[in-house]
């Protein structure tokens, strides 16, 4: 082994100094709020000193329970837990409809497949309208129930729509969705790693039963930490308590919920960044329509760029973009660096997050940069198109 | 990362030394077995003419020849192999396992791994006597000496690497040379389909095909359903979105006109049931006939702006 590979001088970050535009990085950038307070909550189960309940979500110093109560809240929900990401929280879920039926957007993320599969679920998929925009049309979500009754006889148990999906960020009328599931019956499921905490999320409003949210990419945390939130009505069959008893010592656990392996599993830092950064979030989703104007302003900054093309909804209503380049692309195949001719250039520019090897077609999020530093990102795309001779617009 | 850590397979790789002197050696044992005991436990097993109670393996591995005369070889030894110079190194794997090696195999050599084995003096002959003689990887399932002493378990096989092949394979582990490819699937498009736009110069995006055709860039969509359809695509930009959208409403011809923003994107859906009919011989030219047509469209509809 060779353990001077983890010595902190070899610890640093790739993208330190430069300007992130990762599509899953923008929203989990950490407060100045929360940055003060890393060190001192860094060990391990930090926030487990004056732990007398026996459950994370239930201390009350720090203020957790309290913030359980206030994020709840902040989404229109009853209550909430804090989990180990989106995923595990829509793991929670799934857990409580075991074995039953799944309708999800096409664009859904990986990890809402495959809780469903750890829950032995079945799954029905509302279509995507495909290109260029790859819409997912609320009434596709009644179309499908009709079509799980058809083939199974009932409709099915429960909903997921991912409200602005990681393809293309296109955000999709959660609204209108609740409206349908609730006309049927059928609790929602509403993903919003993407929106929640960037944007103004009311779970009453739009009919949700369970709002799922990522700390990390968009309540400025660190991670690994996820939300979920849901009404008084479907707590107590996601948050399940502990039935076991030991055959023979006795012990039992009736205060530790089963689907989160008992206590949440965020014992430190995530949970104090999240609660640090909180009340700067709950500021900053008021500010979202100036974001959604500057993403649109650097799609038309882009698209000076000759066959550089959005896709995905138009226009934009959310900060995670996604362009086709083929200009780009084309020049990759002559390179001698190929398709990583995109990603040294931009770092040479102090841009990094577009992925390695992508030139074909690359996403990016805009969130929360400056006028200036969304300026510089597309100067530098215009500027690594005109050095390879492609035409950029004045 | 090493080659067993790579593959996460649970035996050492095992390194063999074929020796044209005769060495000290203790116990009895078959090949096989000593393969085995070596790849399990860790420890260092010479062989030689008197110790090896295997007369199929005497043979194969060349102690002694087919008419009992005394062969090259003198000892073997075996080791785990830890980058020590060697001759052959012999991996006890799951076919599994032995699956996800050949899919590197394949990427980093470019062609196959072969398993040529007849059930006979397998991981002596197979997997080592030939790996040595050929120079080239051989997968070998065993035998019945191997498989009721050997201790190998039902799903164990046997895979023989000449030493270079395995060196060059590790080094590629070292230097990430072959990288995993991604395991989310992003579609169910048969892979021939794939290729047969690629080879008509349209590339793989995540739902959709894109190329440049006349300079201008198309786009080609599958619809998927009872017939599935091919939506040809191609854009054109205008100055405001106020003129894409007057050009779109004035537009009488036969495409469908769609204004985004400031974009008009020109579509067709084309009576081609692509999976159908992409691998019929008149499929590209029916094809591009359609792609020249809406790019030829598309520069008319670009002049509509000043009518507009």
């Amino acid at each position: 082994m060779e353990l001077s590979r983890y010595h902190p001088n070899n610890l640093k970050r790739i993208s330190e100094g430069m300007i992130n535009i990762h599509p899953i990085q923008r929203g989990g950038i950490l407060t100045e709020e929360a940055k003060k307070i890393l060190l001192s909550w860094s060990d391990g189960y930090s926030v487990c000193d004056v732990c007398l309940e026996g459950r994370v979500d239930l201390i009350k110093n720090p203020p957790i329970n309290q913030l359980k109560q206030d994020v709840a809240e902040f989404l229109g929900m009853d209550t909430a837990r804090f989990t180990a990401g989106a995923r595990h929280a829509k793991f929670v879920i799934m857990s409580a409809f075991k074995g039953g039926t799944l309708v999800l957007d096409s664009l859904a993320h990986y990890t809402s497949y495959i809780a469903a599969e750890l829950n032995d679920m079945k799954i029905y998929e509302v279509p995507n309208s495909g290109y260029p925009d790859f819409k997912i049309n609320p009434e596709g979500y009644a179309q499908t129930f009709e079509r799980v009754k058809e083939e199974t006889g009932s409709y099915p148990d429960i909903a997921l729509l991912t409200h602005v999906d990681y393809r293309y960020g296109n955000l999709v009328d959660a609204e209108k969705v609740g409206k349908i599931c609730e006309e049927y019956e059928i609790p929602l499921v509403l993903n919003t790693a993407y929106t929640s905490g960037l944007m103004e999320i009311n779970g009453k409003k739009l009919k949700a039963s369970f709002i799922v949210g990522s700390g990390h990419k968009s309540w400025a945390a660190t991670a690994p930490i996820g939300i979920l939130a849901t009404n008084y009505e479907l707590a107590d069959r996601a948050f399940q308590t502990s039935k076991v008893r030991g055959e023979w010592s006795g012990r039992a656990f009736t205060k530790k919920e089963l689907s989160m392996f008992g206590c949440s599993p965020v014992y430190g830092l995530p949970v104090i960044t999240l609660m640090a950064s909180f009340p700067k979030v709950v500021e900053r989703v008021k500010r979202w329509d100036e974001e959604v104007e500057k993403a649109r302003w650097f799609v038309k900054e882009m698209e000076k760029i000759e066959g550089l093309q959005l896709i995905g909804e138009r226009p934009k209503n959310h900060t995670l973009m996604h362009f086709e380049s083929p200009a780009f692309h084309s020049i990759a195949k002559s390179h001698k660096k190929k398709g990583y001719f995109l990603y040294h250039e931009l770092k040479k520019r102090g841009v990094f997050g577009v992925q390695a090897g992508m030139t074909k077609n690359f996403k990016v999020n805009t969130y929360g940069l400056s006028w200036e530093e969304l300026e510089r990102v597309a100067n530098a795309f215009k500027d690594i198109a005109e050095k390879y001779g492609v035409e950029v617009e004045d | 990362m090493n080659f067993r850590d790579y593959f996460e397979i649970p035996l050492n790789p095992v390194a063999v030394i074929f020796k044209k002197e005769e060495m000290d050696a203790e116990g009895e044992y078959r090949f096989c077995e000593a393969v085995r005991i070596v790849a399990e436990r860790g420890e260092r097993i010479v062989i030689n003419e008197f110790n090896l109670m295997c007369a199929g393996a005497l043979v194969s591995l060349g102690f002694v020849t087919e008419l009992a005369e005394e062969g090259e070889t003198r000892s073997i030894v075996l080791e785990p192999y830890r980058g020590q110079e060697c001759d052959v190194v012999l991996v006890v794997a799951t076919p599994d396992r032995i699956m996800r090696i050949s899919s590197y195999y394949k990427n980093l050599f470019d062609e196959e791994l072969r398993a040529q084995f007849a059930g006979e003096t397998a991981v002596c002959g197979e997997a080592t006597a030939r790996v040595r003689d050929t120079g080239e990887p051989n997968i070998s399932f065993l035998c019945p000496g191997a498989r009721e002493i050997g201790n190998y378990r039902r799903e164990e096989v046997v895979l023989g690497f000449p030493k270079d092949v395995f060196v060059r394979i590790e080094t590629a582990i070292r230097k990430q040379e072959v990288r995993a490819l991604c395991g989310c699937l992003m579609d169910d498009l048969p892979k021939d389909l794939i290729e047969r736009f690629e080879q008509m110069g349209f590339d793989k995006s995540t739902d959709h095909f894109f190329g440049f055709v006349n300079g201008k860039s198309v786009k080609l969509y599958i619809f998927k359903g009872e017939k599935n359809t091919l939506g040809i695509y191609t854009s054109v930009k205008f100055k405001s979105e106020e003129e894409a959208e007057r050009v779109a409403e004035s537009y009488t011809g036969e495409y469908v006109l769609m204004p985004r923003e400031n974009w008009i994107e020109i579509m067709k859906v084309s009576d081609i049931d692509v999976f159908q009919e992409y691998r019929k011989p008149d499929f590209e030219k029916r094809l591009n006939s359609e792609i020249e047509k809406i790019v030829e469209e598309a520069r008319r509809i670009k002049g509509l702006k000043a009518r507009a």
